[in-house]
């Protein structure tokens, strides 16, 4: 279905269009290294027995801080998962839409109710995980 | 000299953009400081130098000078590496911002009788940048050629795509730092940041699409460009005159992304001290909040892309009506920068005022904001803004041959916009509230219970009456 949409003429982008963030990426690890560096040149270095603790507001830390947490954490996490991957698909959809859409193409009423019908499948998720509480918090 | 002309332009703009927002974000922890004494009614800083302007070298440089130090039982490597990702994040994030719209230059070059005309212009012009038009003869072995580039760091078609990918993995910063710190504060601190940022990161992206699916492109160039010009002559054809809910939505997830108030949960001083950055000191903490302050910087220059038209303001039109984003005058690019510039600044003192004015929230609050709000209502003006689009397009010729809606589609918009916050506000009437998450005990005789002042003889009953009730609810509790 998708070739027979006049989309706008695909342009190659040049090979070198990412050496940009190549570049980028070098200035970034250059200051963030040369602070660092610096920091640990020039501060003081002195430690003790009281130095060593973690921060507690003064009271002396009794166990290790990485303990098990609350399971809601990972509910977060697993429906972020879903609905992340869901957006993901909506990427080029919307690019590809309004190109239909400015062709006149007869295909347009079809993208929309496929994207609808899709969307429709998204709320079905989205009420189940309503219904089991996972969106309660306390 | 001529080595110079060897070099792209875009290692110029790297080079300055990177100088001007490391600079700004120094400046803009002053600017918060005068911001927060504004709001308080007092001064603010004014000691170093005149009006304090001298501030941030003095912070700097004390951030260089205090002990580098790293308490035990933390991981070595995550601890160091947590900052310095945050922090590369950000600057790689920076890479798509469009700056100053699209630069033509015009140019003579000698070729050889021959050399291929077309192979020697291609050759002649600097990287990243693309040959307009064909040759022309000046005179013999002399042709005179056009060629533009893109006024920002890197051109890529898929530039808001590649921004939400980057500036997503600063929750890595976030986590990494409060689980390598070995504190239980820092733990719940990043543990409650991640939560938060990948919450919040669904009707970021959803409030994005919104736009991409009126202009049909990720180039954050483009969509700026798109924005460039007027619905009836007069106003400025923005994207938040269009979608002002998406705007909305928009601006409150960026909030979120960067904790800050009031959705600074992550760090709340009355409870977790510092959260994730407890335990960090000297730069390492300095890079943790210049990064914080970075991401704030290229956040609302995204929401200026993407909501305020970017560089354009009347009098920085290029001469071409169908693309205003091309112009050939330097003081025009210089200018849209400029503007630019003072609109991101605009939104990060709104960002300020919202820190200085508003209460934090609780955390289901915000989680429910989120997830119970936010993911719904944005996917709904997404799917309005399709369906409107089908049925305005047939009218609206300026959206069909150059993808820019005119000013009865972005009036249909406005009105879904409206129509549909009414909606959800009395939907949200309509809909059964949540379970109540706090329990409120009336405790007889305090400030929310109104019982009268007993007289001198009855103080004893009141404070058995008191005792009473206490025990009575230590007991069911």
């Amino acid at each position: 279905m998708l070739n027979l949409l006049p989309l706008a003429q695909l342009v190659p982008e040049p090979q070198t269009a990412w050496l940009p963030v190549v570049l980028l990426v070098v200035i970034g690890l250059l200051f963030v290294v040369g602070t660092l560096v610096m920091s640990i040149a020039i501060g003081p270095h002195r430690t003790g027995p009281g130095k060593e603790l973690a921060y507690e507001s003064g009271m002396v830390p009794v166990g290790d801080a990485r303990q098990r947490f609350n399971v809601r954490f990972y509910l977060v996490a697993m429906i972020f998962l879903v609905f992340d991957v869901e957006i993901v698909f909506f990427y080029p959809w919307a690019t590809i839409y309004p190109d239909a859409l400015a062709a006149n193409s007869p295909y347009t009423g079809r993208l929309l109710a496929e994207m609808l019908l899709f969307a429709g499948l998204l709320l079905v998720a989205y009420l189940y995980a309503w219904g089991k509480g996972v969106f309660h918090w306390d | 000299m001529d080595w110079l002309s060897v070099i792209p332009p875009f290692v110029y703009i790297a080079l300055v953009a990177f100088g001007v927002v490391l600079v700004t974000v120094a400046y803009l922890i002053l600017l918060e400081r005068k911001v927060a004494s504004w709001t308080q009614d007092r001064i603010g800083p004014n000691r170093v130098g005149p009006w304090g302007l001298l501030q941030p070298l003095a912070d700097g440089l004390k951030m260089f000078f205090k002990e580098d130090y790293r308490p035990g039982g933390t991981d070595k490597v995550l601890f160091t590496t947590a900052p310095a990702a945050m922090m590369l994040v950000v600057i790689v994030a920076m890479a798509v911002i469009p700056w100053g719209g699209v630069h033509r230059v015009e140019t003579q070059i000698s070729v050889a009788a021959g050399q291929d005309v077309l192979a020697a212009a291609i050759a002649s012009i600097p990287m990243n940048a693309d040959l307009v038009g064909e040759p022309r003869v000046v005179e013999a072995g002399t042709y005179g050629i056009m060629y533009e580039y893109a006024f920002q760091i890197a051109d890529l078609s898929i530039g808001l795509l590649f921004l939400v990918a980057v500036l997503s993995l600063a929750v890595y910063g976030v986590v990494v730092g409060g689980w390598a710190s070995n504190n239980k504060y820092s733990f719940i601190g990043g543990l409650r940041a991640t939560a938060q940022m990948i919450s919040y990161e669904i009707p970021l992206g959803l409030c994005l699409l919104t736009i991409v699916v009126m202009t049909g492109t990720l180039d954050l160039g483009q969509i700026v460009e798109k924005q460039a010009h007027y619905w009836g002559g007069v106003i400025p054809a923005w994207n938040v005159f269009a979608q002002p809910l998406a705007f909305l939505m928009f601006l409150t997830c960026i909030h979120a992304e960067a904790n800050r108030s009031p959705f600074d949960l992550a760090e709340a001083e009355q409870e977790l001290v510092g959260g994730y950055h407890t335990e960090y000191t000297s730069m390492r903490l300095g890079l943790l909040l210049l990064s914080e302050y970075a991401e704030m910087i290229v956040t609302s220059s995204v929401c200026v892309a993407l909501f305020f038209g970017g560089w354009h303001l009347p009098g920085l039109l290029g001469p071409d009506a169908q693309h205003p984003a091309v112009t050939s005058s330097w003081v025009v690019v210089l200018l849209r920068c400029a503007v630019y510039f003072i609109k991101v600044l605009v939104v990060i003192f709104v960002f300020m005022w919202v820190r200085w004015s508003m209460p934090r929230f609780r955390f289901d609050q915000l989680m429910m904001l989120a997830w119970r709000s936010f993911i719904p209502l944005s996917l709904v003006v997404l799917l309005a803004t399709a369906i409107a689009l089908y049925f305005a397009v047939a009218q609206d010729e300026s959206f069909r041959s150059l993808r820019r809606i005119d000013g009865y589609t972005a009036l249909l918009l406005f009105g879904v916009n409206i129509g549909l916050l009414l909606g959800a506000m009395v939907l949200s009437r309509v809909l059964p509230p949540p379970p109540l998450t706090n329990r409120r005990i009336g405790i007889p005789g305090s400030r929310f219970s109104h019982t009268p002042v007993p007289a001198a003889g009855e103080v004893e009953a009141v404070v058995q009456t008191k005792r009473e009730f206490l025990v009575g609810v230590s007991n069911q509790l």
